[in-house]
């Protein structure tokens, strides 16, 4: 105990001492006295730089494991009993700013409803560590399907093939049905399928992982498999949350296309990961997006694995003119017809219009550098800077209409044959 | 300047090579023009920026890049042969053999660089000694597709066993699936079996929908079949003219328009034996 007093002395001198304070949390931990010992290391991650930042959350994420794993049987018999773990988050709750306050309501509430799975604490530990997520994971989390304009149908589809199944487990089980199965968004590019992905985390009130291509490529080794599981025990640090795979076609490469055999590998732990989420009805929802589904490999699109395929199509009119809107917002605008504007651009994309946005400005610039008469943007601007521009959607139609064709794919991409039977004289066929 | 490995420059190579591998070409050139900018002397950028341009069909700048990786040391030997690629494309036979001529005088002659001034020399007329110098390439490496590809491309009337014998070889290599069935339907259509052909090449079409080459050929077969059904027309219409009508205009329209017919039934017969010029 000579040491605690030695410390306690180092740290009446200087309270903002971190480093006493870590070491007065160890010593705690080392003499079992738990309840002290987070306190401790609670205070030393309030003064600390990054340089121990990392060492307090491990040491704390393992007392915290350890009490878990001590107390487990307790705390599973009698929730109520918690006056450890809750009371903690209460005493952190005082001490942190208003902000935090919110979310550590909501950890709270999280806590108290999966106690028997988690450890409570550990969820102190991840709010104190806010800094280390990744920017858009945390803003990623308030994106609902309000920020996305139109597209009502594919929302009424995803809230009842994804989201419920996702927010109503406990029916799913009940019925025995198995809820891991993965979501795959394709669709022609700059149609929305990244912001659709995390509205639907937004939905789900999960977190949200993205993954891109280069989160798991290594330079001399292509995509590597460790990276893919790393990834997956990341989502189950993290659940309830939405695991997005960007750019699959990339990660999950058709192998008949490549000579090497690393792309194996790849596909192989996927498959593994997703079965484990599958069979053990983790809190996880695995969601990917592609503009070329053609390039990703069939072994993934089978059932029970990315066998839910949602088709992103370009926006409708409604979405259109809201697309419109959202993009002359702010700027000079005069006698704006946006109905006529959604009319006029059948199959554009959302980067489509705002390419034609950028050129009626651009005009607009112009003719008032050349005239030195200021004015507004007007329809006639739009009108022309349309009759410039094709929907860059076209080419992925063209595409997608040979793989169609070609490619036996027994009625998966339905929803796409079906479009383009609608849309058969704008694509020129 | 020298660079090392296992630096940001070679990171950003391998990450190159990786995209041009899925043939995300403009992804890779994003990436190798950004390398270029920030290692201008870096010459591994030019010559990843080159295969780039090429597949994006600008085989002009593809040129002047490899001359850039040379120009910063690059290993000569790999961008010599790329740039004799290039140049066959291009139709400049002279420079593929300055090429050759740059390779030999620092490598022994090695089976990519003879396979490639082989067709060269073929393409320009000089058959025989174009195929000499291929064969004598298949020979010092088999299994090399680039041989392999060349032999197939010139010895298309050496019969039907000696191209199911390269087609066998080649299904043996590690090429992808996709290049052993395009190698496999080229063989099929050079055999005259425009069936087994269209089904080698839809089946080409149903892994990777972009592809020129299957689609080419799938159209030209399309073609054929309107050529046959607009002939018919066109015979009918012509016999019609010729004894129906006594007048002398509609005599020779008729016989202007059995010798079209025959001028499109010729035509057609050169692709179908060239189907994949």
């Amino acid at each position: 105990m000579d040491k605690i007093e030695l410390i306690n002395k180092l740290i009446e001198a200087n309270p903002e001492d971190s480093n006493a304070w870590y070491l007065l949390g160890l010593e705690y931990a080392q003499n079992n006295n738990i309840i002290k010992a987070v306190d401790a290391f609670l205070e030393a991650l309030k003064y600390c730089d990054d340089s121990i930042k990392n060492e307090i959350v491990t040491t704390l994420s393992n007392l915290s494991k350890s009490l878990y794993s001590n107390n487990k049987e307790s705390v599973s018999n009698d929730n109520s009993q918690d006056p450890l773990n809750l009371q903690k988050y209460n005493d952190v709750e005082d001490n942190e700013n208003c902000q935090n306050r919110e979310k550590l309501s909501e950890d709270l509430e999280l806590n108290k409803k999966e106690v028997s799975d988690k450890p409570v604490s550990f969820k102190v530990i991840e709010g104190k560590r806010k800094e280390y997520v990744p920017l858009d994971e945390a803003k990623d989390k308030s994106i609902t399907f309000s920020d996305v304009g139109g597209l009502d149908d594919l929302k009424d589809i995803l809230k009842m093939q994804v989201i419920k199944p996702f927010t109503s487990q406990k029916l799913y089980e009940k019925f025995k049905k198995k809820l891991g199965r993965a979501t795959l968004l394709y669709g022609p590019p700059g149609c929305g399928k990244s912001l659709i992905a995390k509205a639907i985390a937004g939905e789900c009130k999960a977190n949200f992982i993205p993954v891109r291509i280069t989160d798991v490529l290594e330079p001399y080794f292509g995509v590597r498999p460790e990276k893919i599981k790393e990834r997956f025990s990341k989502a189950r640090e993290k659940s309830p949350c939405v695991l997005f795979f960007d750019d699959m076609d990339m990660i999950g490469f058709n192998r008949a296309k490549v000579s090497s055999e690393n792309t194996r590998h790849v596909i192989n732990q996927f498959l593994v990961e997703l079965e484990g989420i599958q069979s053990k009805n983790e809190k996880i929802l695995v969601i990917g997006a592609t503009s070329m589904p053609w390039d990703v490999d069939p072994a993934l699109i089978r059932p029970g694995r990315f066998d839910r395929l949602i088709f992103v199509m370009p926006p409708d009119l409604d979405s259109r003119k809201e697309i419109f809107a959202l993009k002359l917002k702010g700027r000079p605008i005069e006698n704006i017809d946006y109905r006529l504007l959604a009319g006029r651009t059948q199959l554009y994309s959302g980067a489509d219009i705002e390419n034609v946005v950028e050129i009626a400005a651009e005009n607009a610039i112009n003719s008032i550098m050349k005239t030195g008469t200021e004015r507004k943007i007007g329809m006639r601007d739009l009108l022309l800077a349309i009759d410039k521009t094709n929907p860059s959607t076209l080419d992925w139609f063209g595409i997608m209409e040979t793989y169609l064709k070609y490619g036996s794919r027994s009625g998966m991409f339905k929803e796409v044959e079906v479009f383009l039977k609608k849309y058969k004289r704008y694509l020129g066929g | 300047m020298r660079y090392r490995f296992n630096t940001e420059h070679y990171e950003m190579s391998k990450r190159i090579q990786y995209f041009i591998s899925m043939e995300r070409f403009e992804k890779a050139r994003s990436i190798a023009s950004d390398l270029i900018s920030k290692y201008p002397e870096f010459p591994d950028g030019y010559y990843l920026m080159a295969i780039c341009e090429y597949h994006v069909g600008r085989i002009d700048n593809s040129i002047e890049l490899c001359q850039n990786a040379l120009k910063y040391g690059i290993s000569p030997f790999t961008v010599y042969v790329a740039m004799m690629f290039y140049y066959i494309e291009k139709g400049d036979y002279d420079s593929v053999e300055q090429c050759y001529n740059q390779i030999s005088n620092v490598y022994s002659k090695d089976a990519d660089a003879r396979a490639l001034y082989g067709f060269s020399l073929w393409k320009r007329g000089k058959k025989e000694e174009g195929i000499r110098m291929m064969e004598e390439a298949f020979s010092k490496d088999y299994t090399n597709t680039i041989v392999l590809q060349c032999l197939l491309h010139a010895c298309k009337k050496r019969g039907k066993d000696y191209l199911r014998e390269l087609v066998g070889i080649y299904m043996n290599t590690k090429a992808s699936e996709k290049n052993k069935l395009l190698f496999a339907g080229k063989a099929e259509a050079y055999l005259g079996n425009w069936r087994k052909a269209k089904k080698i090449f839809e089946k080409v079409l149903s892994i990777d929908p972009t592809n020129k080459e299957a689609k080419g050929f799938l159209k030209l077969i399309k073609m054929e079949r309107c050529v046959v059904n607009i002939g018919i027309c066109v015979t009918l219409a012509a016999v019609f003219c010729f004894f129906v009508y006594d007048k002398m205009i509609l005599k020779v329209l008729g016989l202007f328009l059995i010798l079209l017919y025959f001028a499109i039934v010729g035509t057609m017969h050169v692709l179908r034996k060239n189907p994949l010029l």
